[in-house]
């Protein structure tokens, strides 16, 4: 890898050295400028130069970074590049106030970025509801802060979308849950069982849904009732594979999927969280290598079976746990030293691995390795050895 | 994010030209026409043989959100259009044509998606030298209805916070500033690129995840087969669906599968651009293909039929003098 490319990887990491996104803002090529504005590890004082940038893409970064402050996205507010001002308007670091002046702006793409603000005044939101602009008035819809007000306003049930957009916000209320639950299109009613919010009455509907994709969407939702999920795991195999999906599955039902005949719906277990460990001890023998490949990914799966995980013979199997980030440090140090080169990046990638283990993995040849530690390593020991490499 | 720009025609029309940009007799409708295009349109299947395109969700068919027009008629109604009367054939995308085209007409395998421009793909991502892989997913939906519903975004969503709780970094193309966004330190939402910017992104990635269901023509798969990244694709997507082999990419089924279908794309063997070119696709060799459905239609005699290639751009023997 060049030392440009290297530089990037480094820049994108969130626990970058401070000293190397400085540098980087400092830098005359806007690329270098655009990488430390976006850094998740910029310093305030950074962010707020950068806002004062004579490139628009720098200033759009700054206003889209999480930890830019408010006074300075209230600078960028009057901005006069549209996307310094969308950027603005959607941040939930930005003042009502902002976001409430930004709601007049005269472009729908600025309107519409504040009508999806969660942070937009409520009396605002409600004009915005009303707009001329049907792009503005869906993303009243998709506002996860809206009040029903709002949501009443924006919403036309003749229109597809409406109706695709309020079944898929978690704002949306139980009644109009029920009402979309019974729309004609299946793609909507697909979008309620997909939602997070929407009620156990609902779901009993939809998890008796005609057609498979919305039944067995409906099946994996956490507030499916437990005796629908608990009959489900005796019905055809897509409706098994859901419940084994689903994470408050019983543990009773996990134990039986663990050892079903169809290999899908024993991967569905293998990476569920809630399997419990005896099950997790026999899958560890599976004889197929994606059943045993899931459980070395399952962040739940007994220090014991990701360390029988992490001898077998299938690299397929070691890199998932190799990138699991609940395995156990000395675990990670045992593959920072695996011959396949896919288990190692997996180990430079791993939050988990310890400073000595991505030390080993500084003398590695495999470009992906390197790669990998600049991109996800948290030690600053070995950030700054690559910093220095890449000089 | 288009390769290229300055239609010459509205969206719904192209012509087929050949090699050297001339007239091939024939055009392309690629959705219903408006009303305000339709003295364009009459005028453009007097003078050609029109070809059904499908190239915009289940079109011919009618469907709610692209026809809101067409409220309370069926689907197949959408056949009884009088411009998907014109065609006589059908260049389509579907596993299924019986479900969506016209009975009775000719029907072939091809697909706007075929038609990458492959070398410029390459050149775009690769001409300043190989970007890092800095995200193992990149996801492109712009902040308009149309993509929201043809790229899926409620399942990308679903899929994308599991996919980042399951420690993939992802990228999601022109979603900067979208409402609803799921908040995630291993999601990036980036703002809407020009195309080599946007093929430079998907380079950059180890996968291009594309959840859409209702896209007949998604040129994204193809683009990034182009730049040798790999698909991870819903298996019910209507078009794109022939470009998956193992050697390019994996289906998933829903938010149950994604993860484990990543992780199995990730550590499998792939050859995308090979497989790609291998098996005909790329601009010079779709145009080829086309030429050779043209010819079994008894092509126009006096036209060169060894290519064929959708355009926006009008034909040079067609041109008014001094444009």
């Amino acid at each position: 890898m060049n030392s440009p490319g290297m530089v990037l990887l480094l820049a994108a990491n969130p626990h970058a050295p401070a000293h190397l996104i400085a540098a980087l803002g400092r830098q005359p090529s806007p690329d270098c400028r655009e990488a430390a504005a976006a850094s998740q590890a910029a310093a305030r004082e950074l962010l707020a130069d950068l806002a004062g940038d004579s490139n628009a893409a720098v200033r759009r970064s700054v206003a889209a970074n999480p930890s830019c402050q408010a006074a300075t996205l209230a600078g960028l507010a009057s901005d006069h590049d549209e996307r310094v001002r969308v950027a603005v308007a959607a941040s939930q670091a930005a003042d009502p106030e902002v976001i409430d002046q930004l709601a007049g702006d005269d472009l729908v793409l600025v309107r519409a970025a504040a009508a999806g603000n969660p942070l937009c005044p409520p009396q605002r939101l409600l004009k915005l509801a009303r707009d001329d602009a049907r792009r503005v008035r869906h993303c009243v819809l998709q506002n996860p802060g809206a009040q029903a007000e709002s949501l009443a306003a924006a919403y036309w049930p003749r229109d597809f979308l409406s109706r695709l957009f309020l079944a898929g916000n978690t704002a949306t209320s139980p009644a109009s849950f029920e009402t979309l639950a019974a729309d004609q299109a299946p793609a909507i009613r697909l979008a309620v069982a997909r939602n997070r919010q929407a009620p156990p009455i609902t779901l009993d509907q939809l998890a008796a849904d005609p057609v498979d994709e919305v039944r067995c969407t409906a099946l994996r939702h956490p507030s499916t009732p437990h005796y629908l999920v608990i009959a489900a795991a005796g019905h055809e195999e897509p409706a098994r594979r859901a419940v084994a999906a689903n994470p408050v599955c019983p543990p009773a039902q996990l134990l039986a999927l663990a050892a079903d005949p169809a290999v899908q719906v024993r991967i569905s277990a293998a990476a569920s969280r809630s399997l419990p460990p005896a099950a997790a001890v026999a899958m560890a023998a599976d004889p197929d290598c994606l059943v045993r490949a899931a459980l070395g990914g399952n962040r739940s799966a007994p220090a014991r079976v990701l360390a029988a995980l992490a001898a077998d013979s299938s690299a397929q199997v070691r890199r998932r746990v190799a990138r699991n980030d609940h395995a156990l440090p000395l675990l990670l140090d045992q593959l920072a030293r695996d011959a396949d080169q896919a288990v190692r990046a997996g180990v430079a990638r791993n939050p988990s691995a310890s400073t000595a283990a991505h030390r080993c993995l500084l003398a590695d040849s495999g470009l992906d390795v390197l790669g990998e530690l600049a991109r996800a390593s948290r030690h600053q020991e070995i950030l700054l050895a690559l910093v220095a490499g890449a000089d | 994010m288009k390769a290229n720009s300055g239609e010459d025609v509205p969206w719904p029309l192209r012509w087929i030209v050949d090699r050297k940009g001339r007239d091939t007799g024939f055009a392309m409708l690629r959705r219903g026409i408006e009303n305000s295009q339709r003295p364009l349109f009459e005028t453009m299947a007097a003078g050609h043989r029109m070809i059904g395109f499908t190239h915009y969700g289940p079109f011919p068919l009618y469907h709610a959100a692209y026809d809101g027009q067409a409220l309370g008629v069926t689907p197949r109604q959408g056949w009884e259009r009088l411009e998907v009367r014109a065609c006589e054939a059908w260049a389509h995308c579907f596993r299924d044509p019986d479900s969506y085209l016209p009975p009775g007409q000719p029907r072939m395998l091809v697909s706007g998606s075929d038609f990458v421009n492959d070398q410029a793909a390459w050149q775009a991502a690769y001409g300043e030298g190989r970007p890092p892989k800095r995200w193992d997913l990149v996801y492109s939906c712009l902040p308009t209805w149309l993509n929201e519903l043809q790229k899926n975004w409620d399942l990308a969503r679903s899929c994308a916070l599991r996919l980042a709780d399951a420690g993939a970094r992802i990228a999601m193309v022109g979603r900067a500033g979208a409402p609803g966004l799921p908040l995630h330190p291993n999601i990036e939402y980036l703002p809407q690129l020009n195309w080599p910017a946007f093929v430079r992104v998907t380079a950059s990635a180890r996968a291009a995840f594309v959840p859409s269901q209702l896209d007949a023509s998604p040129r994204v798969i193809t683009e990034a087969l182009a730049v040798d990244v790999p698909v991870l694709v819903n298996r019910r997507i209507i078009g794109g669906w022939k470009y998956i082999a193992p050697e390019t990419g994996r289906f998933f089924d829903d938010e149950g599968d994604v993860v484990e279908a990543f992780f199995g794309l990730l550590d499998g063997d792939v050859y995308p651009r090979d497989w790609l070119i291998m098996n005909g696709y790329g601009q010079h060799a779709a145009a080829g293909r086309l030429a050779g459905e043209l010819r079994a239609l008894g092509g126009e005699a006096g036209h060169d039929l060894s290519y064929a290639l959708p355009t926006d751009t009008r034909p040079a023997d067609t041109r008014p003098a001094g444009s």
